[in-house]
């Protein structure tokens, strides 16, 4: 077996400062409610209290403009249970607001599709 | 290595050595060459006594006996004729006799002489004194011719004496022939006695019965002399007396002198014979005996050739070798002093300066040339035994020096063993993380999350303790950053590393940030401090981590909550920590706190413990503002300002992308 002997690892290759685990301090659900992967955060705008962590201001700064958890995820490169974790506090703190995603039912049905595919032929 | 108070460097050493036999033989020189320059000095003295009393003396003495014989014909005849030849004589002997007193009395002669030869001179001159006397009672015709003959006589005794006292010569042969010489001198002394009487007795008519006692007391007395002396002359002195004695004018004088005491009166015609046969003989024993001294002077010179000889050889010589001796000894001395004290140099400089060296080098793990570090002592001269010792202490220090080289070689095998597992752990233990952080993307499962955190945690620790042994190794833990870090994710990531980093409450800083290139010794040192933090408080408590700017640098403040420790313990550990010492393989226990030191020292960081109010212990790590960045810096700033673009986001997703890949690229490689 020949392995490739490495024994100097710069910056990104280097691994994180901070392991992921130690963000939530090992906590991998969010402490009031499920957030949903497409779940939209918005920040509220109310007052920050000077004991957020930088990941938090962060994702405060992200969902200015209203995000997606996953897009806040792939933003700040963490994986998405941290992310989950993090605004999951920050919604418990009241900083920002979680609005669940659209309905299911809302959804165009399959069939529906298909008449819209229809009459796009028919043109 | 100051010398104890009763040793003393050889040199003084040599010198009592040699003091001893050098002092002997100076001692001995000034014996011998004492001796020598006294016999020559006493040959000088034999000079002295010779010309100021002796030859002096023998002219006197022929005055004498020529007045005694004027006087003795004087009293006989009492003639005018007769008394102006007596006085003549007197002229003439006073004359001699104040030279010889002048030169009896001279400061070269009294100091030339002893006690007791001056007492025999004394006897001399007062016996010259006393010839005034009889010549007063002469000329008033006081005296008999029997007693101013015997005055006569007794003056020329005292001279006679001295004469005896005086023939000292440092040649026990010599001074016996020039003894026996005097005395046949005073067998013819004794002859102008009976001159004298018989002048005296032809002028008067006869001897008187006195005189004939006396005459025949002289003439036994003189044969007796003479015969006793004869033999113990030697054979040239001998033969000149012998002459004297066999020629028929001394057997015509025997004949006479028997005539004379035989017969009450002598005919006009044997008086005259006997007058000139007397006077013939005188003068033929005055010149034998002007011959024999001459022939004893001659005699003396080689003696005092061969004193003089003596003394130069004794004096000059015995200097010569005295100062030889003195000048070798120093010479033989001050080598074996040189090279012994080349020798001690060499020694000591081996023991305090260049073994401490070379074993400080070795421990500092500089590579050494044992050729070089030790070259062999070095000694001069060429004594035996010293060149043995300096080669014996090149051997010693070889085999030191080769033993300590050995010992480090070893020692750096066994350090190179334990860095390449430690790396090859790290390696793997990388991999492995990096691997854990991409599932740990991809899952949205918290309970498979929660696993792979777990996995997660494992391996950070596992990979600190490999980070760990390669610190001990004295080489850096491989992980490192080219920007600065913020100080917030230096301790949150070194919190991250402890086993019960639940219990770590790490508050919020200033947005400072740390060298990139202290980052991963920094994070193993705060890492180890809080570890000793939750290990020794109790699990419920927490650790209170905080950190914050300060005039020197960045202070970062650890406390517990546990039971702290005694003042004495903490002052211990303090001076551990300020002063690492040498690393034992055999205290595990302070593994922790070695590396804590060591990483301190390496980056001028100071950690102090203190006891914290709360009961518990805290340990304060002060980083030096020369690795600490400002919040303004640009690296820094976008970090941690939150100001993130839509574009930034893009951005990201775009980086990662690949790197997932490369990830998965690398897994298939395995």
């Amino acid at each position: 077996m020949t392995e490739r002997m490495q024994d100097q690892w710069l910056d990104e290759e280097a691994g994180p400062v901070v392991p992921a685990y130690a963000l939530t301090r090992g906590r991998v659900r969010p402490s009031s409610q499920e957030i949903d992967l497409v779940a939209i955060v918005t920040a509220t705008g109310g007052p920050t209290p000077v004991s957020l962590g930088p990941e938090q201001w962060m994702i405060l700064s992200l969902c200015a403009r209203a995000a997606s958890l996953a897009d806040i995820a792939a933003a700040i490169d963490l994986p998405l249970g941290v992310v989950r974790v993090l605004v999951g506090d920050l919604h418990e703190q009241g900083l920002v607001q979680v609005r669940p995603p659209a309905n299911v039912a809302r959804f165009p049905t399959e069939k529906l599709l298909g008449e819209v595919i229809n009459g796009l032929r028919a043109l | 290595m100051s010398p104890r108070r009763r040793d003393r460097p050889i040199r003084s050493r040599l010198v009592g050595l040699l003091l001893v036999p050098l002092f002997s033989l100076i001692v001995l020189w000034v014996v011998t060459a004492g001796v020598t320059i006294g016999d020559s000095l006493s040959l000088r003295t034999y000079d002295t006594l010779w010309s100021t009393l002796r030859r002096p003396a023998d002219t006197l003495i022929v005055d004498l006996q020529a007045e005694r014989l004027t006087t003795a014909r004087y009293l006989g005849s009492h003639q005018t004729s007769d008394r102006d030849v007596m006085v003549l004589q007197r002229q003439r002997t006073d004359k001699t006799r104040e030279k010889v007193r002048a030169l009896a009395l001279s400061d070269r002669s009294r100091s030339a002489t002893t006690a007791a030869m001056r007492r025999r001179v004394d006897e001399m001159l007062t016996g010259l004194g006393r010839i005034d006397e009889i010549r007063t009672e002469i000329d008033e015709r006081l005296a008999s011719r029997l007693r101013a003959i015997e005055t006569y006589n007794l003056v020329s005794d005292a001279i006679y004496r001295m004469h005896h006292s005086l023939a000292l010569i440092d040649d026990i042969p010599l001074y016996q022939q020039s003894r026996v010489v005097i005395s046949l001198g005073y067998a013819n002394e004794l002859l102008t006695r009976e001159q004298a009487l018989e002048a005296g007795a032809a002028a008067s008519g006869g001897l008187t019965d006195e005189e004939r006692k006396l005459f025949t007391q002289l003439v036994g007395n003189r044969r007796f002399l003479i015969d006793q002396a004869l033999p113990e002359l030697d054979a040239g002195l001998r033969q000149l007396h012998v002459n004297l004695i066999t020629t028929p004018l001394y057997q015509r004088l025997r004949l006479q002198e028997e005539q004379i005491i035989s017969a009450p009166k002598l005919s006009a015609r044997t008086q005259r014979v006997w007058q000139s046969t007397s006077d013939d003989l005188a003068e033929s024993f005055q010149k034998t005996q002007t011959e024999a001294a001459a022939l004893l002077a001659q005699r003396a010179a080689p003696i005092a050739d061969a004193i003089l000889r003596r003394a130069v050889l004794a004096g000059g010589f015995g200097l010569l070798a005295v100062i030889a001796s003195i000048l070798i000894s120093l010479r033989v001395g001050g080598r074996l002093a040189r090279e012994l004290a080349g020798l001690r140099q060499a020694a000591l400089d081996l023991a305090n300066k260049r073994l401490p060296e070379l074993l400080a080098k070795l421990k500092r793990g500089d590579d050494v040339d044992v050729a070089v570090e030790a070259p062999p002592i070095r000694t001069t001269g060429g004594t035996a035994e010293i060149q043995d010792v300096g080669r014996a202490f090149s051997t010693v220090q070889e085999t030191a020096v080769e033993a300590a080289v050995g010992q480090a070689r070893l020692q750096r095998g066994v350090s190179q063993v334990f860095l390449n597992l430690a790396r090859r752990s790290q390696t793997l233990l990388h991999r492995q993380r990096a691997q854990l952080h991409g599932m740990q993307r991809h899952t949205t499962d918290p309970d498979m999350l929660e696993e792979l955190f777990r996995l997660d945690h494992l391996t950070t620790r596992m990979r600190r303790h490999a980070e760990g042994l390669i610190i001990l190794s004295g080489n850096a833990p491989g992980r490192a950053w080219r920007k600065p870090v913020p100080m917030y994710d230096v301790v949150r990531g070194a919190a991250a590393e402890v086993e019960d980093y639940a219990r770590v409450n790490v508050l919020p800083m200033e947005d400072h940030g740390l060298d990139g290139s202290a980052v991963a010794d920094v994070i193993h040192l705060i890492a180890e401090l809080i570890e000793n933090a939750t290990a020794f408080s109790p699990p419920r408590t927490s650790v209170l981590v905080r950190g914050e700017v300060v005039g020197m640098g960045f202070a970062v403040e650890i406390e517990d909550r546990g039971l702290g420790m005694t003042k004495e313990r903490l002052a211990e550990l303090n001076e551990r920590l300020a002063d690492p010492p040498e690393f034992d393989i055999a205290d595990t226990e302070r593994m922790g706190l070695f590396v804590v030191a060591r990483l301190a020292a390496r980056r001028d960081i100071r950690v102090t413990l203190r006891l914290s109010p709360y009961g518990g212990t805290t340990a304060i790590v002060l980083i030096p503002s020369t690795l600490m960045v400002g919040p303004k810096d640009p690296d820094l700033a976008r970090l941690v300002s939150g100001e993130v673009t839509p574009e930034d986001i893009i951005l990201a997703s775009l980086k990662r992308g690949p790197q997932e890949n490369e990830n998965t690229g690398e897994e298939d490689r395995k």
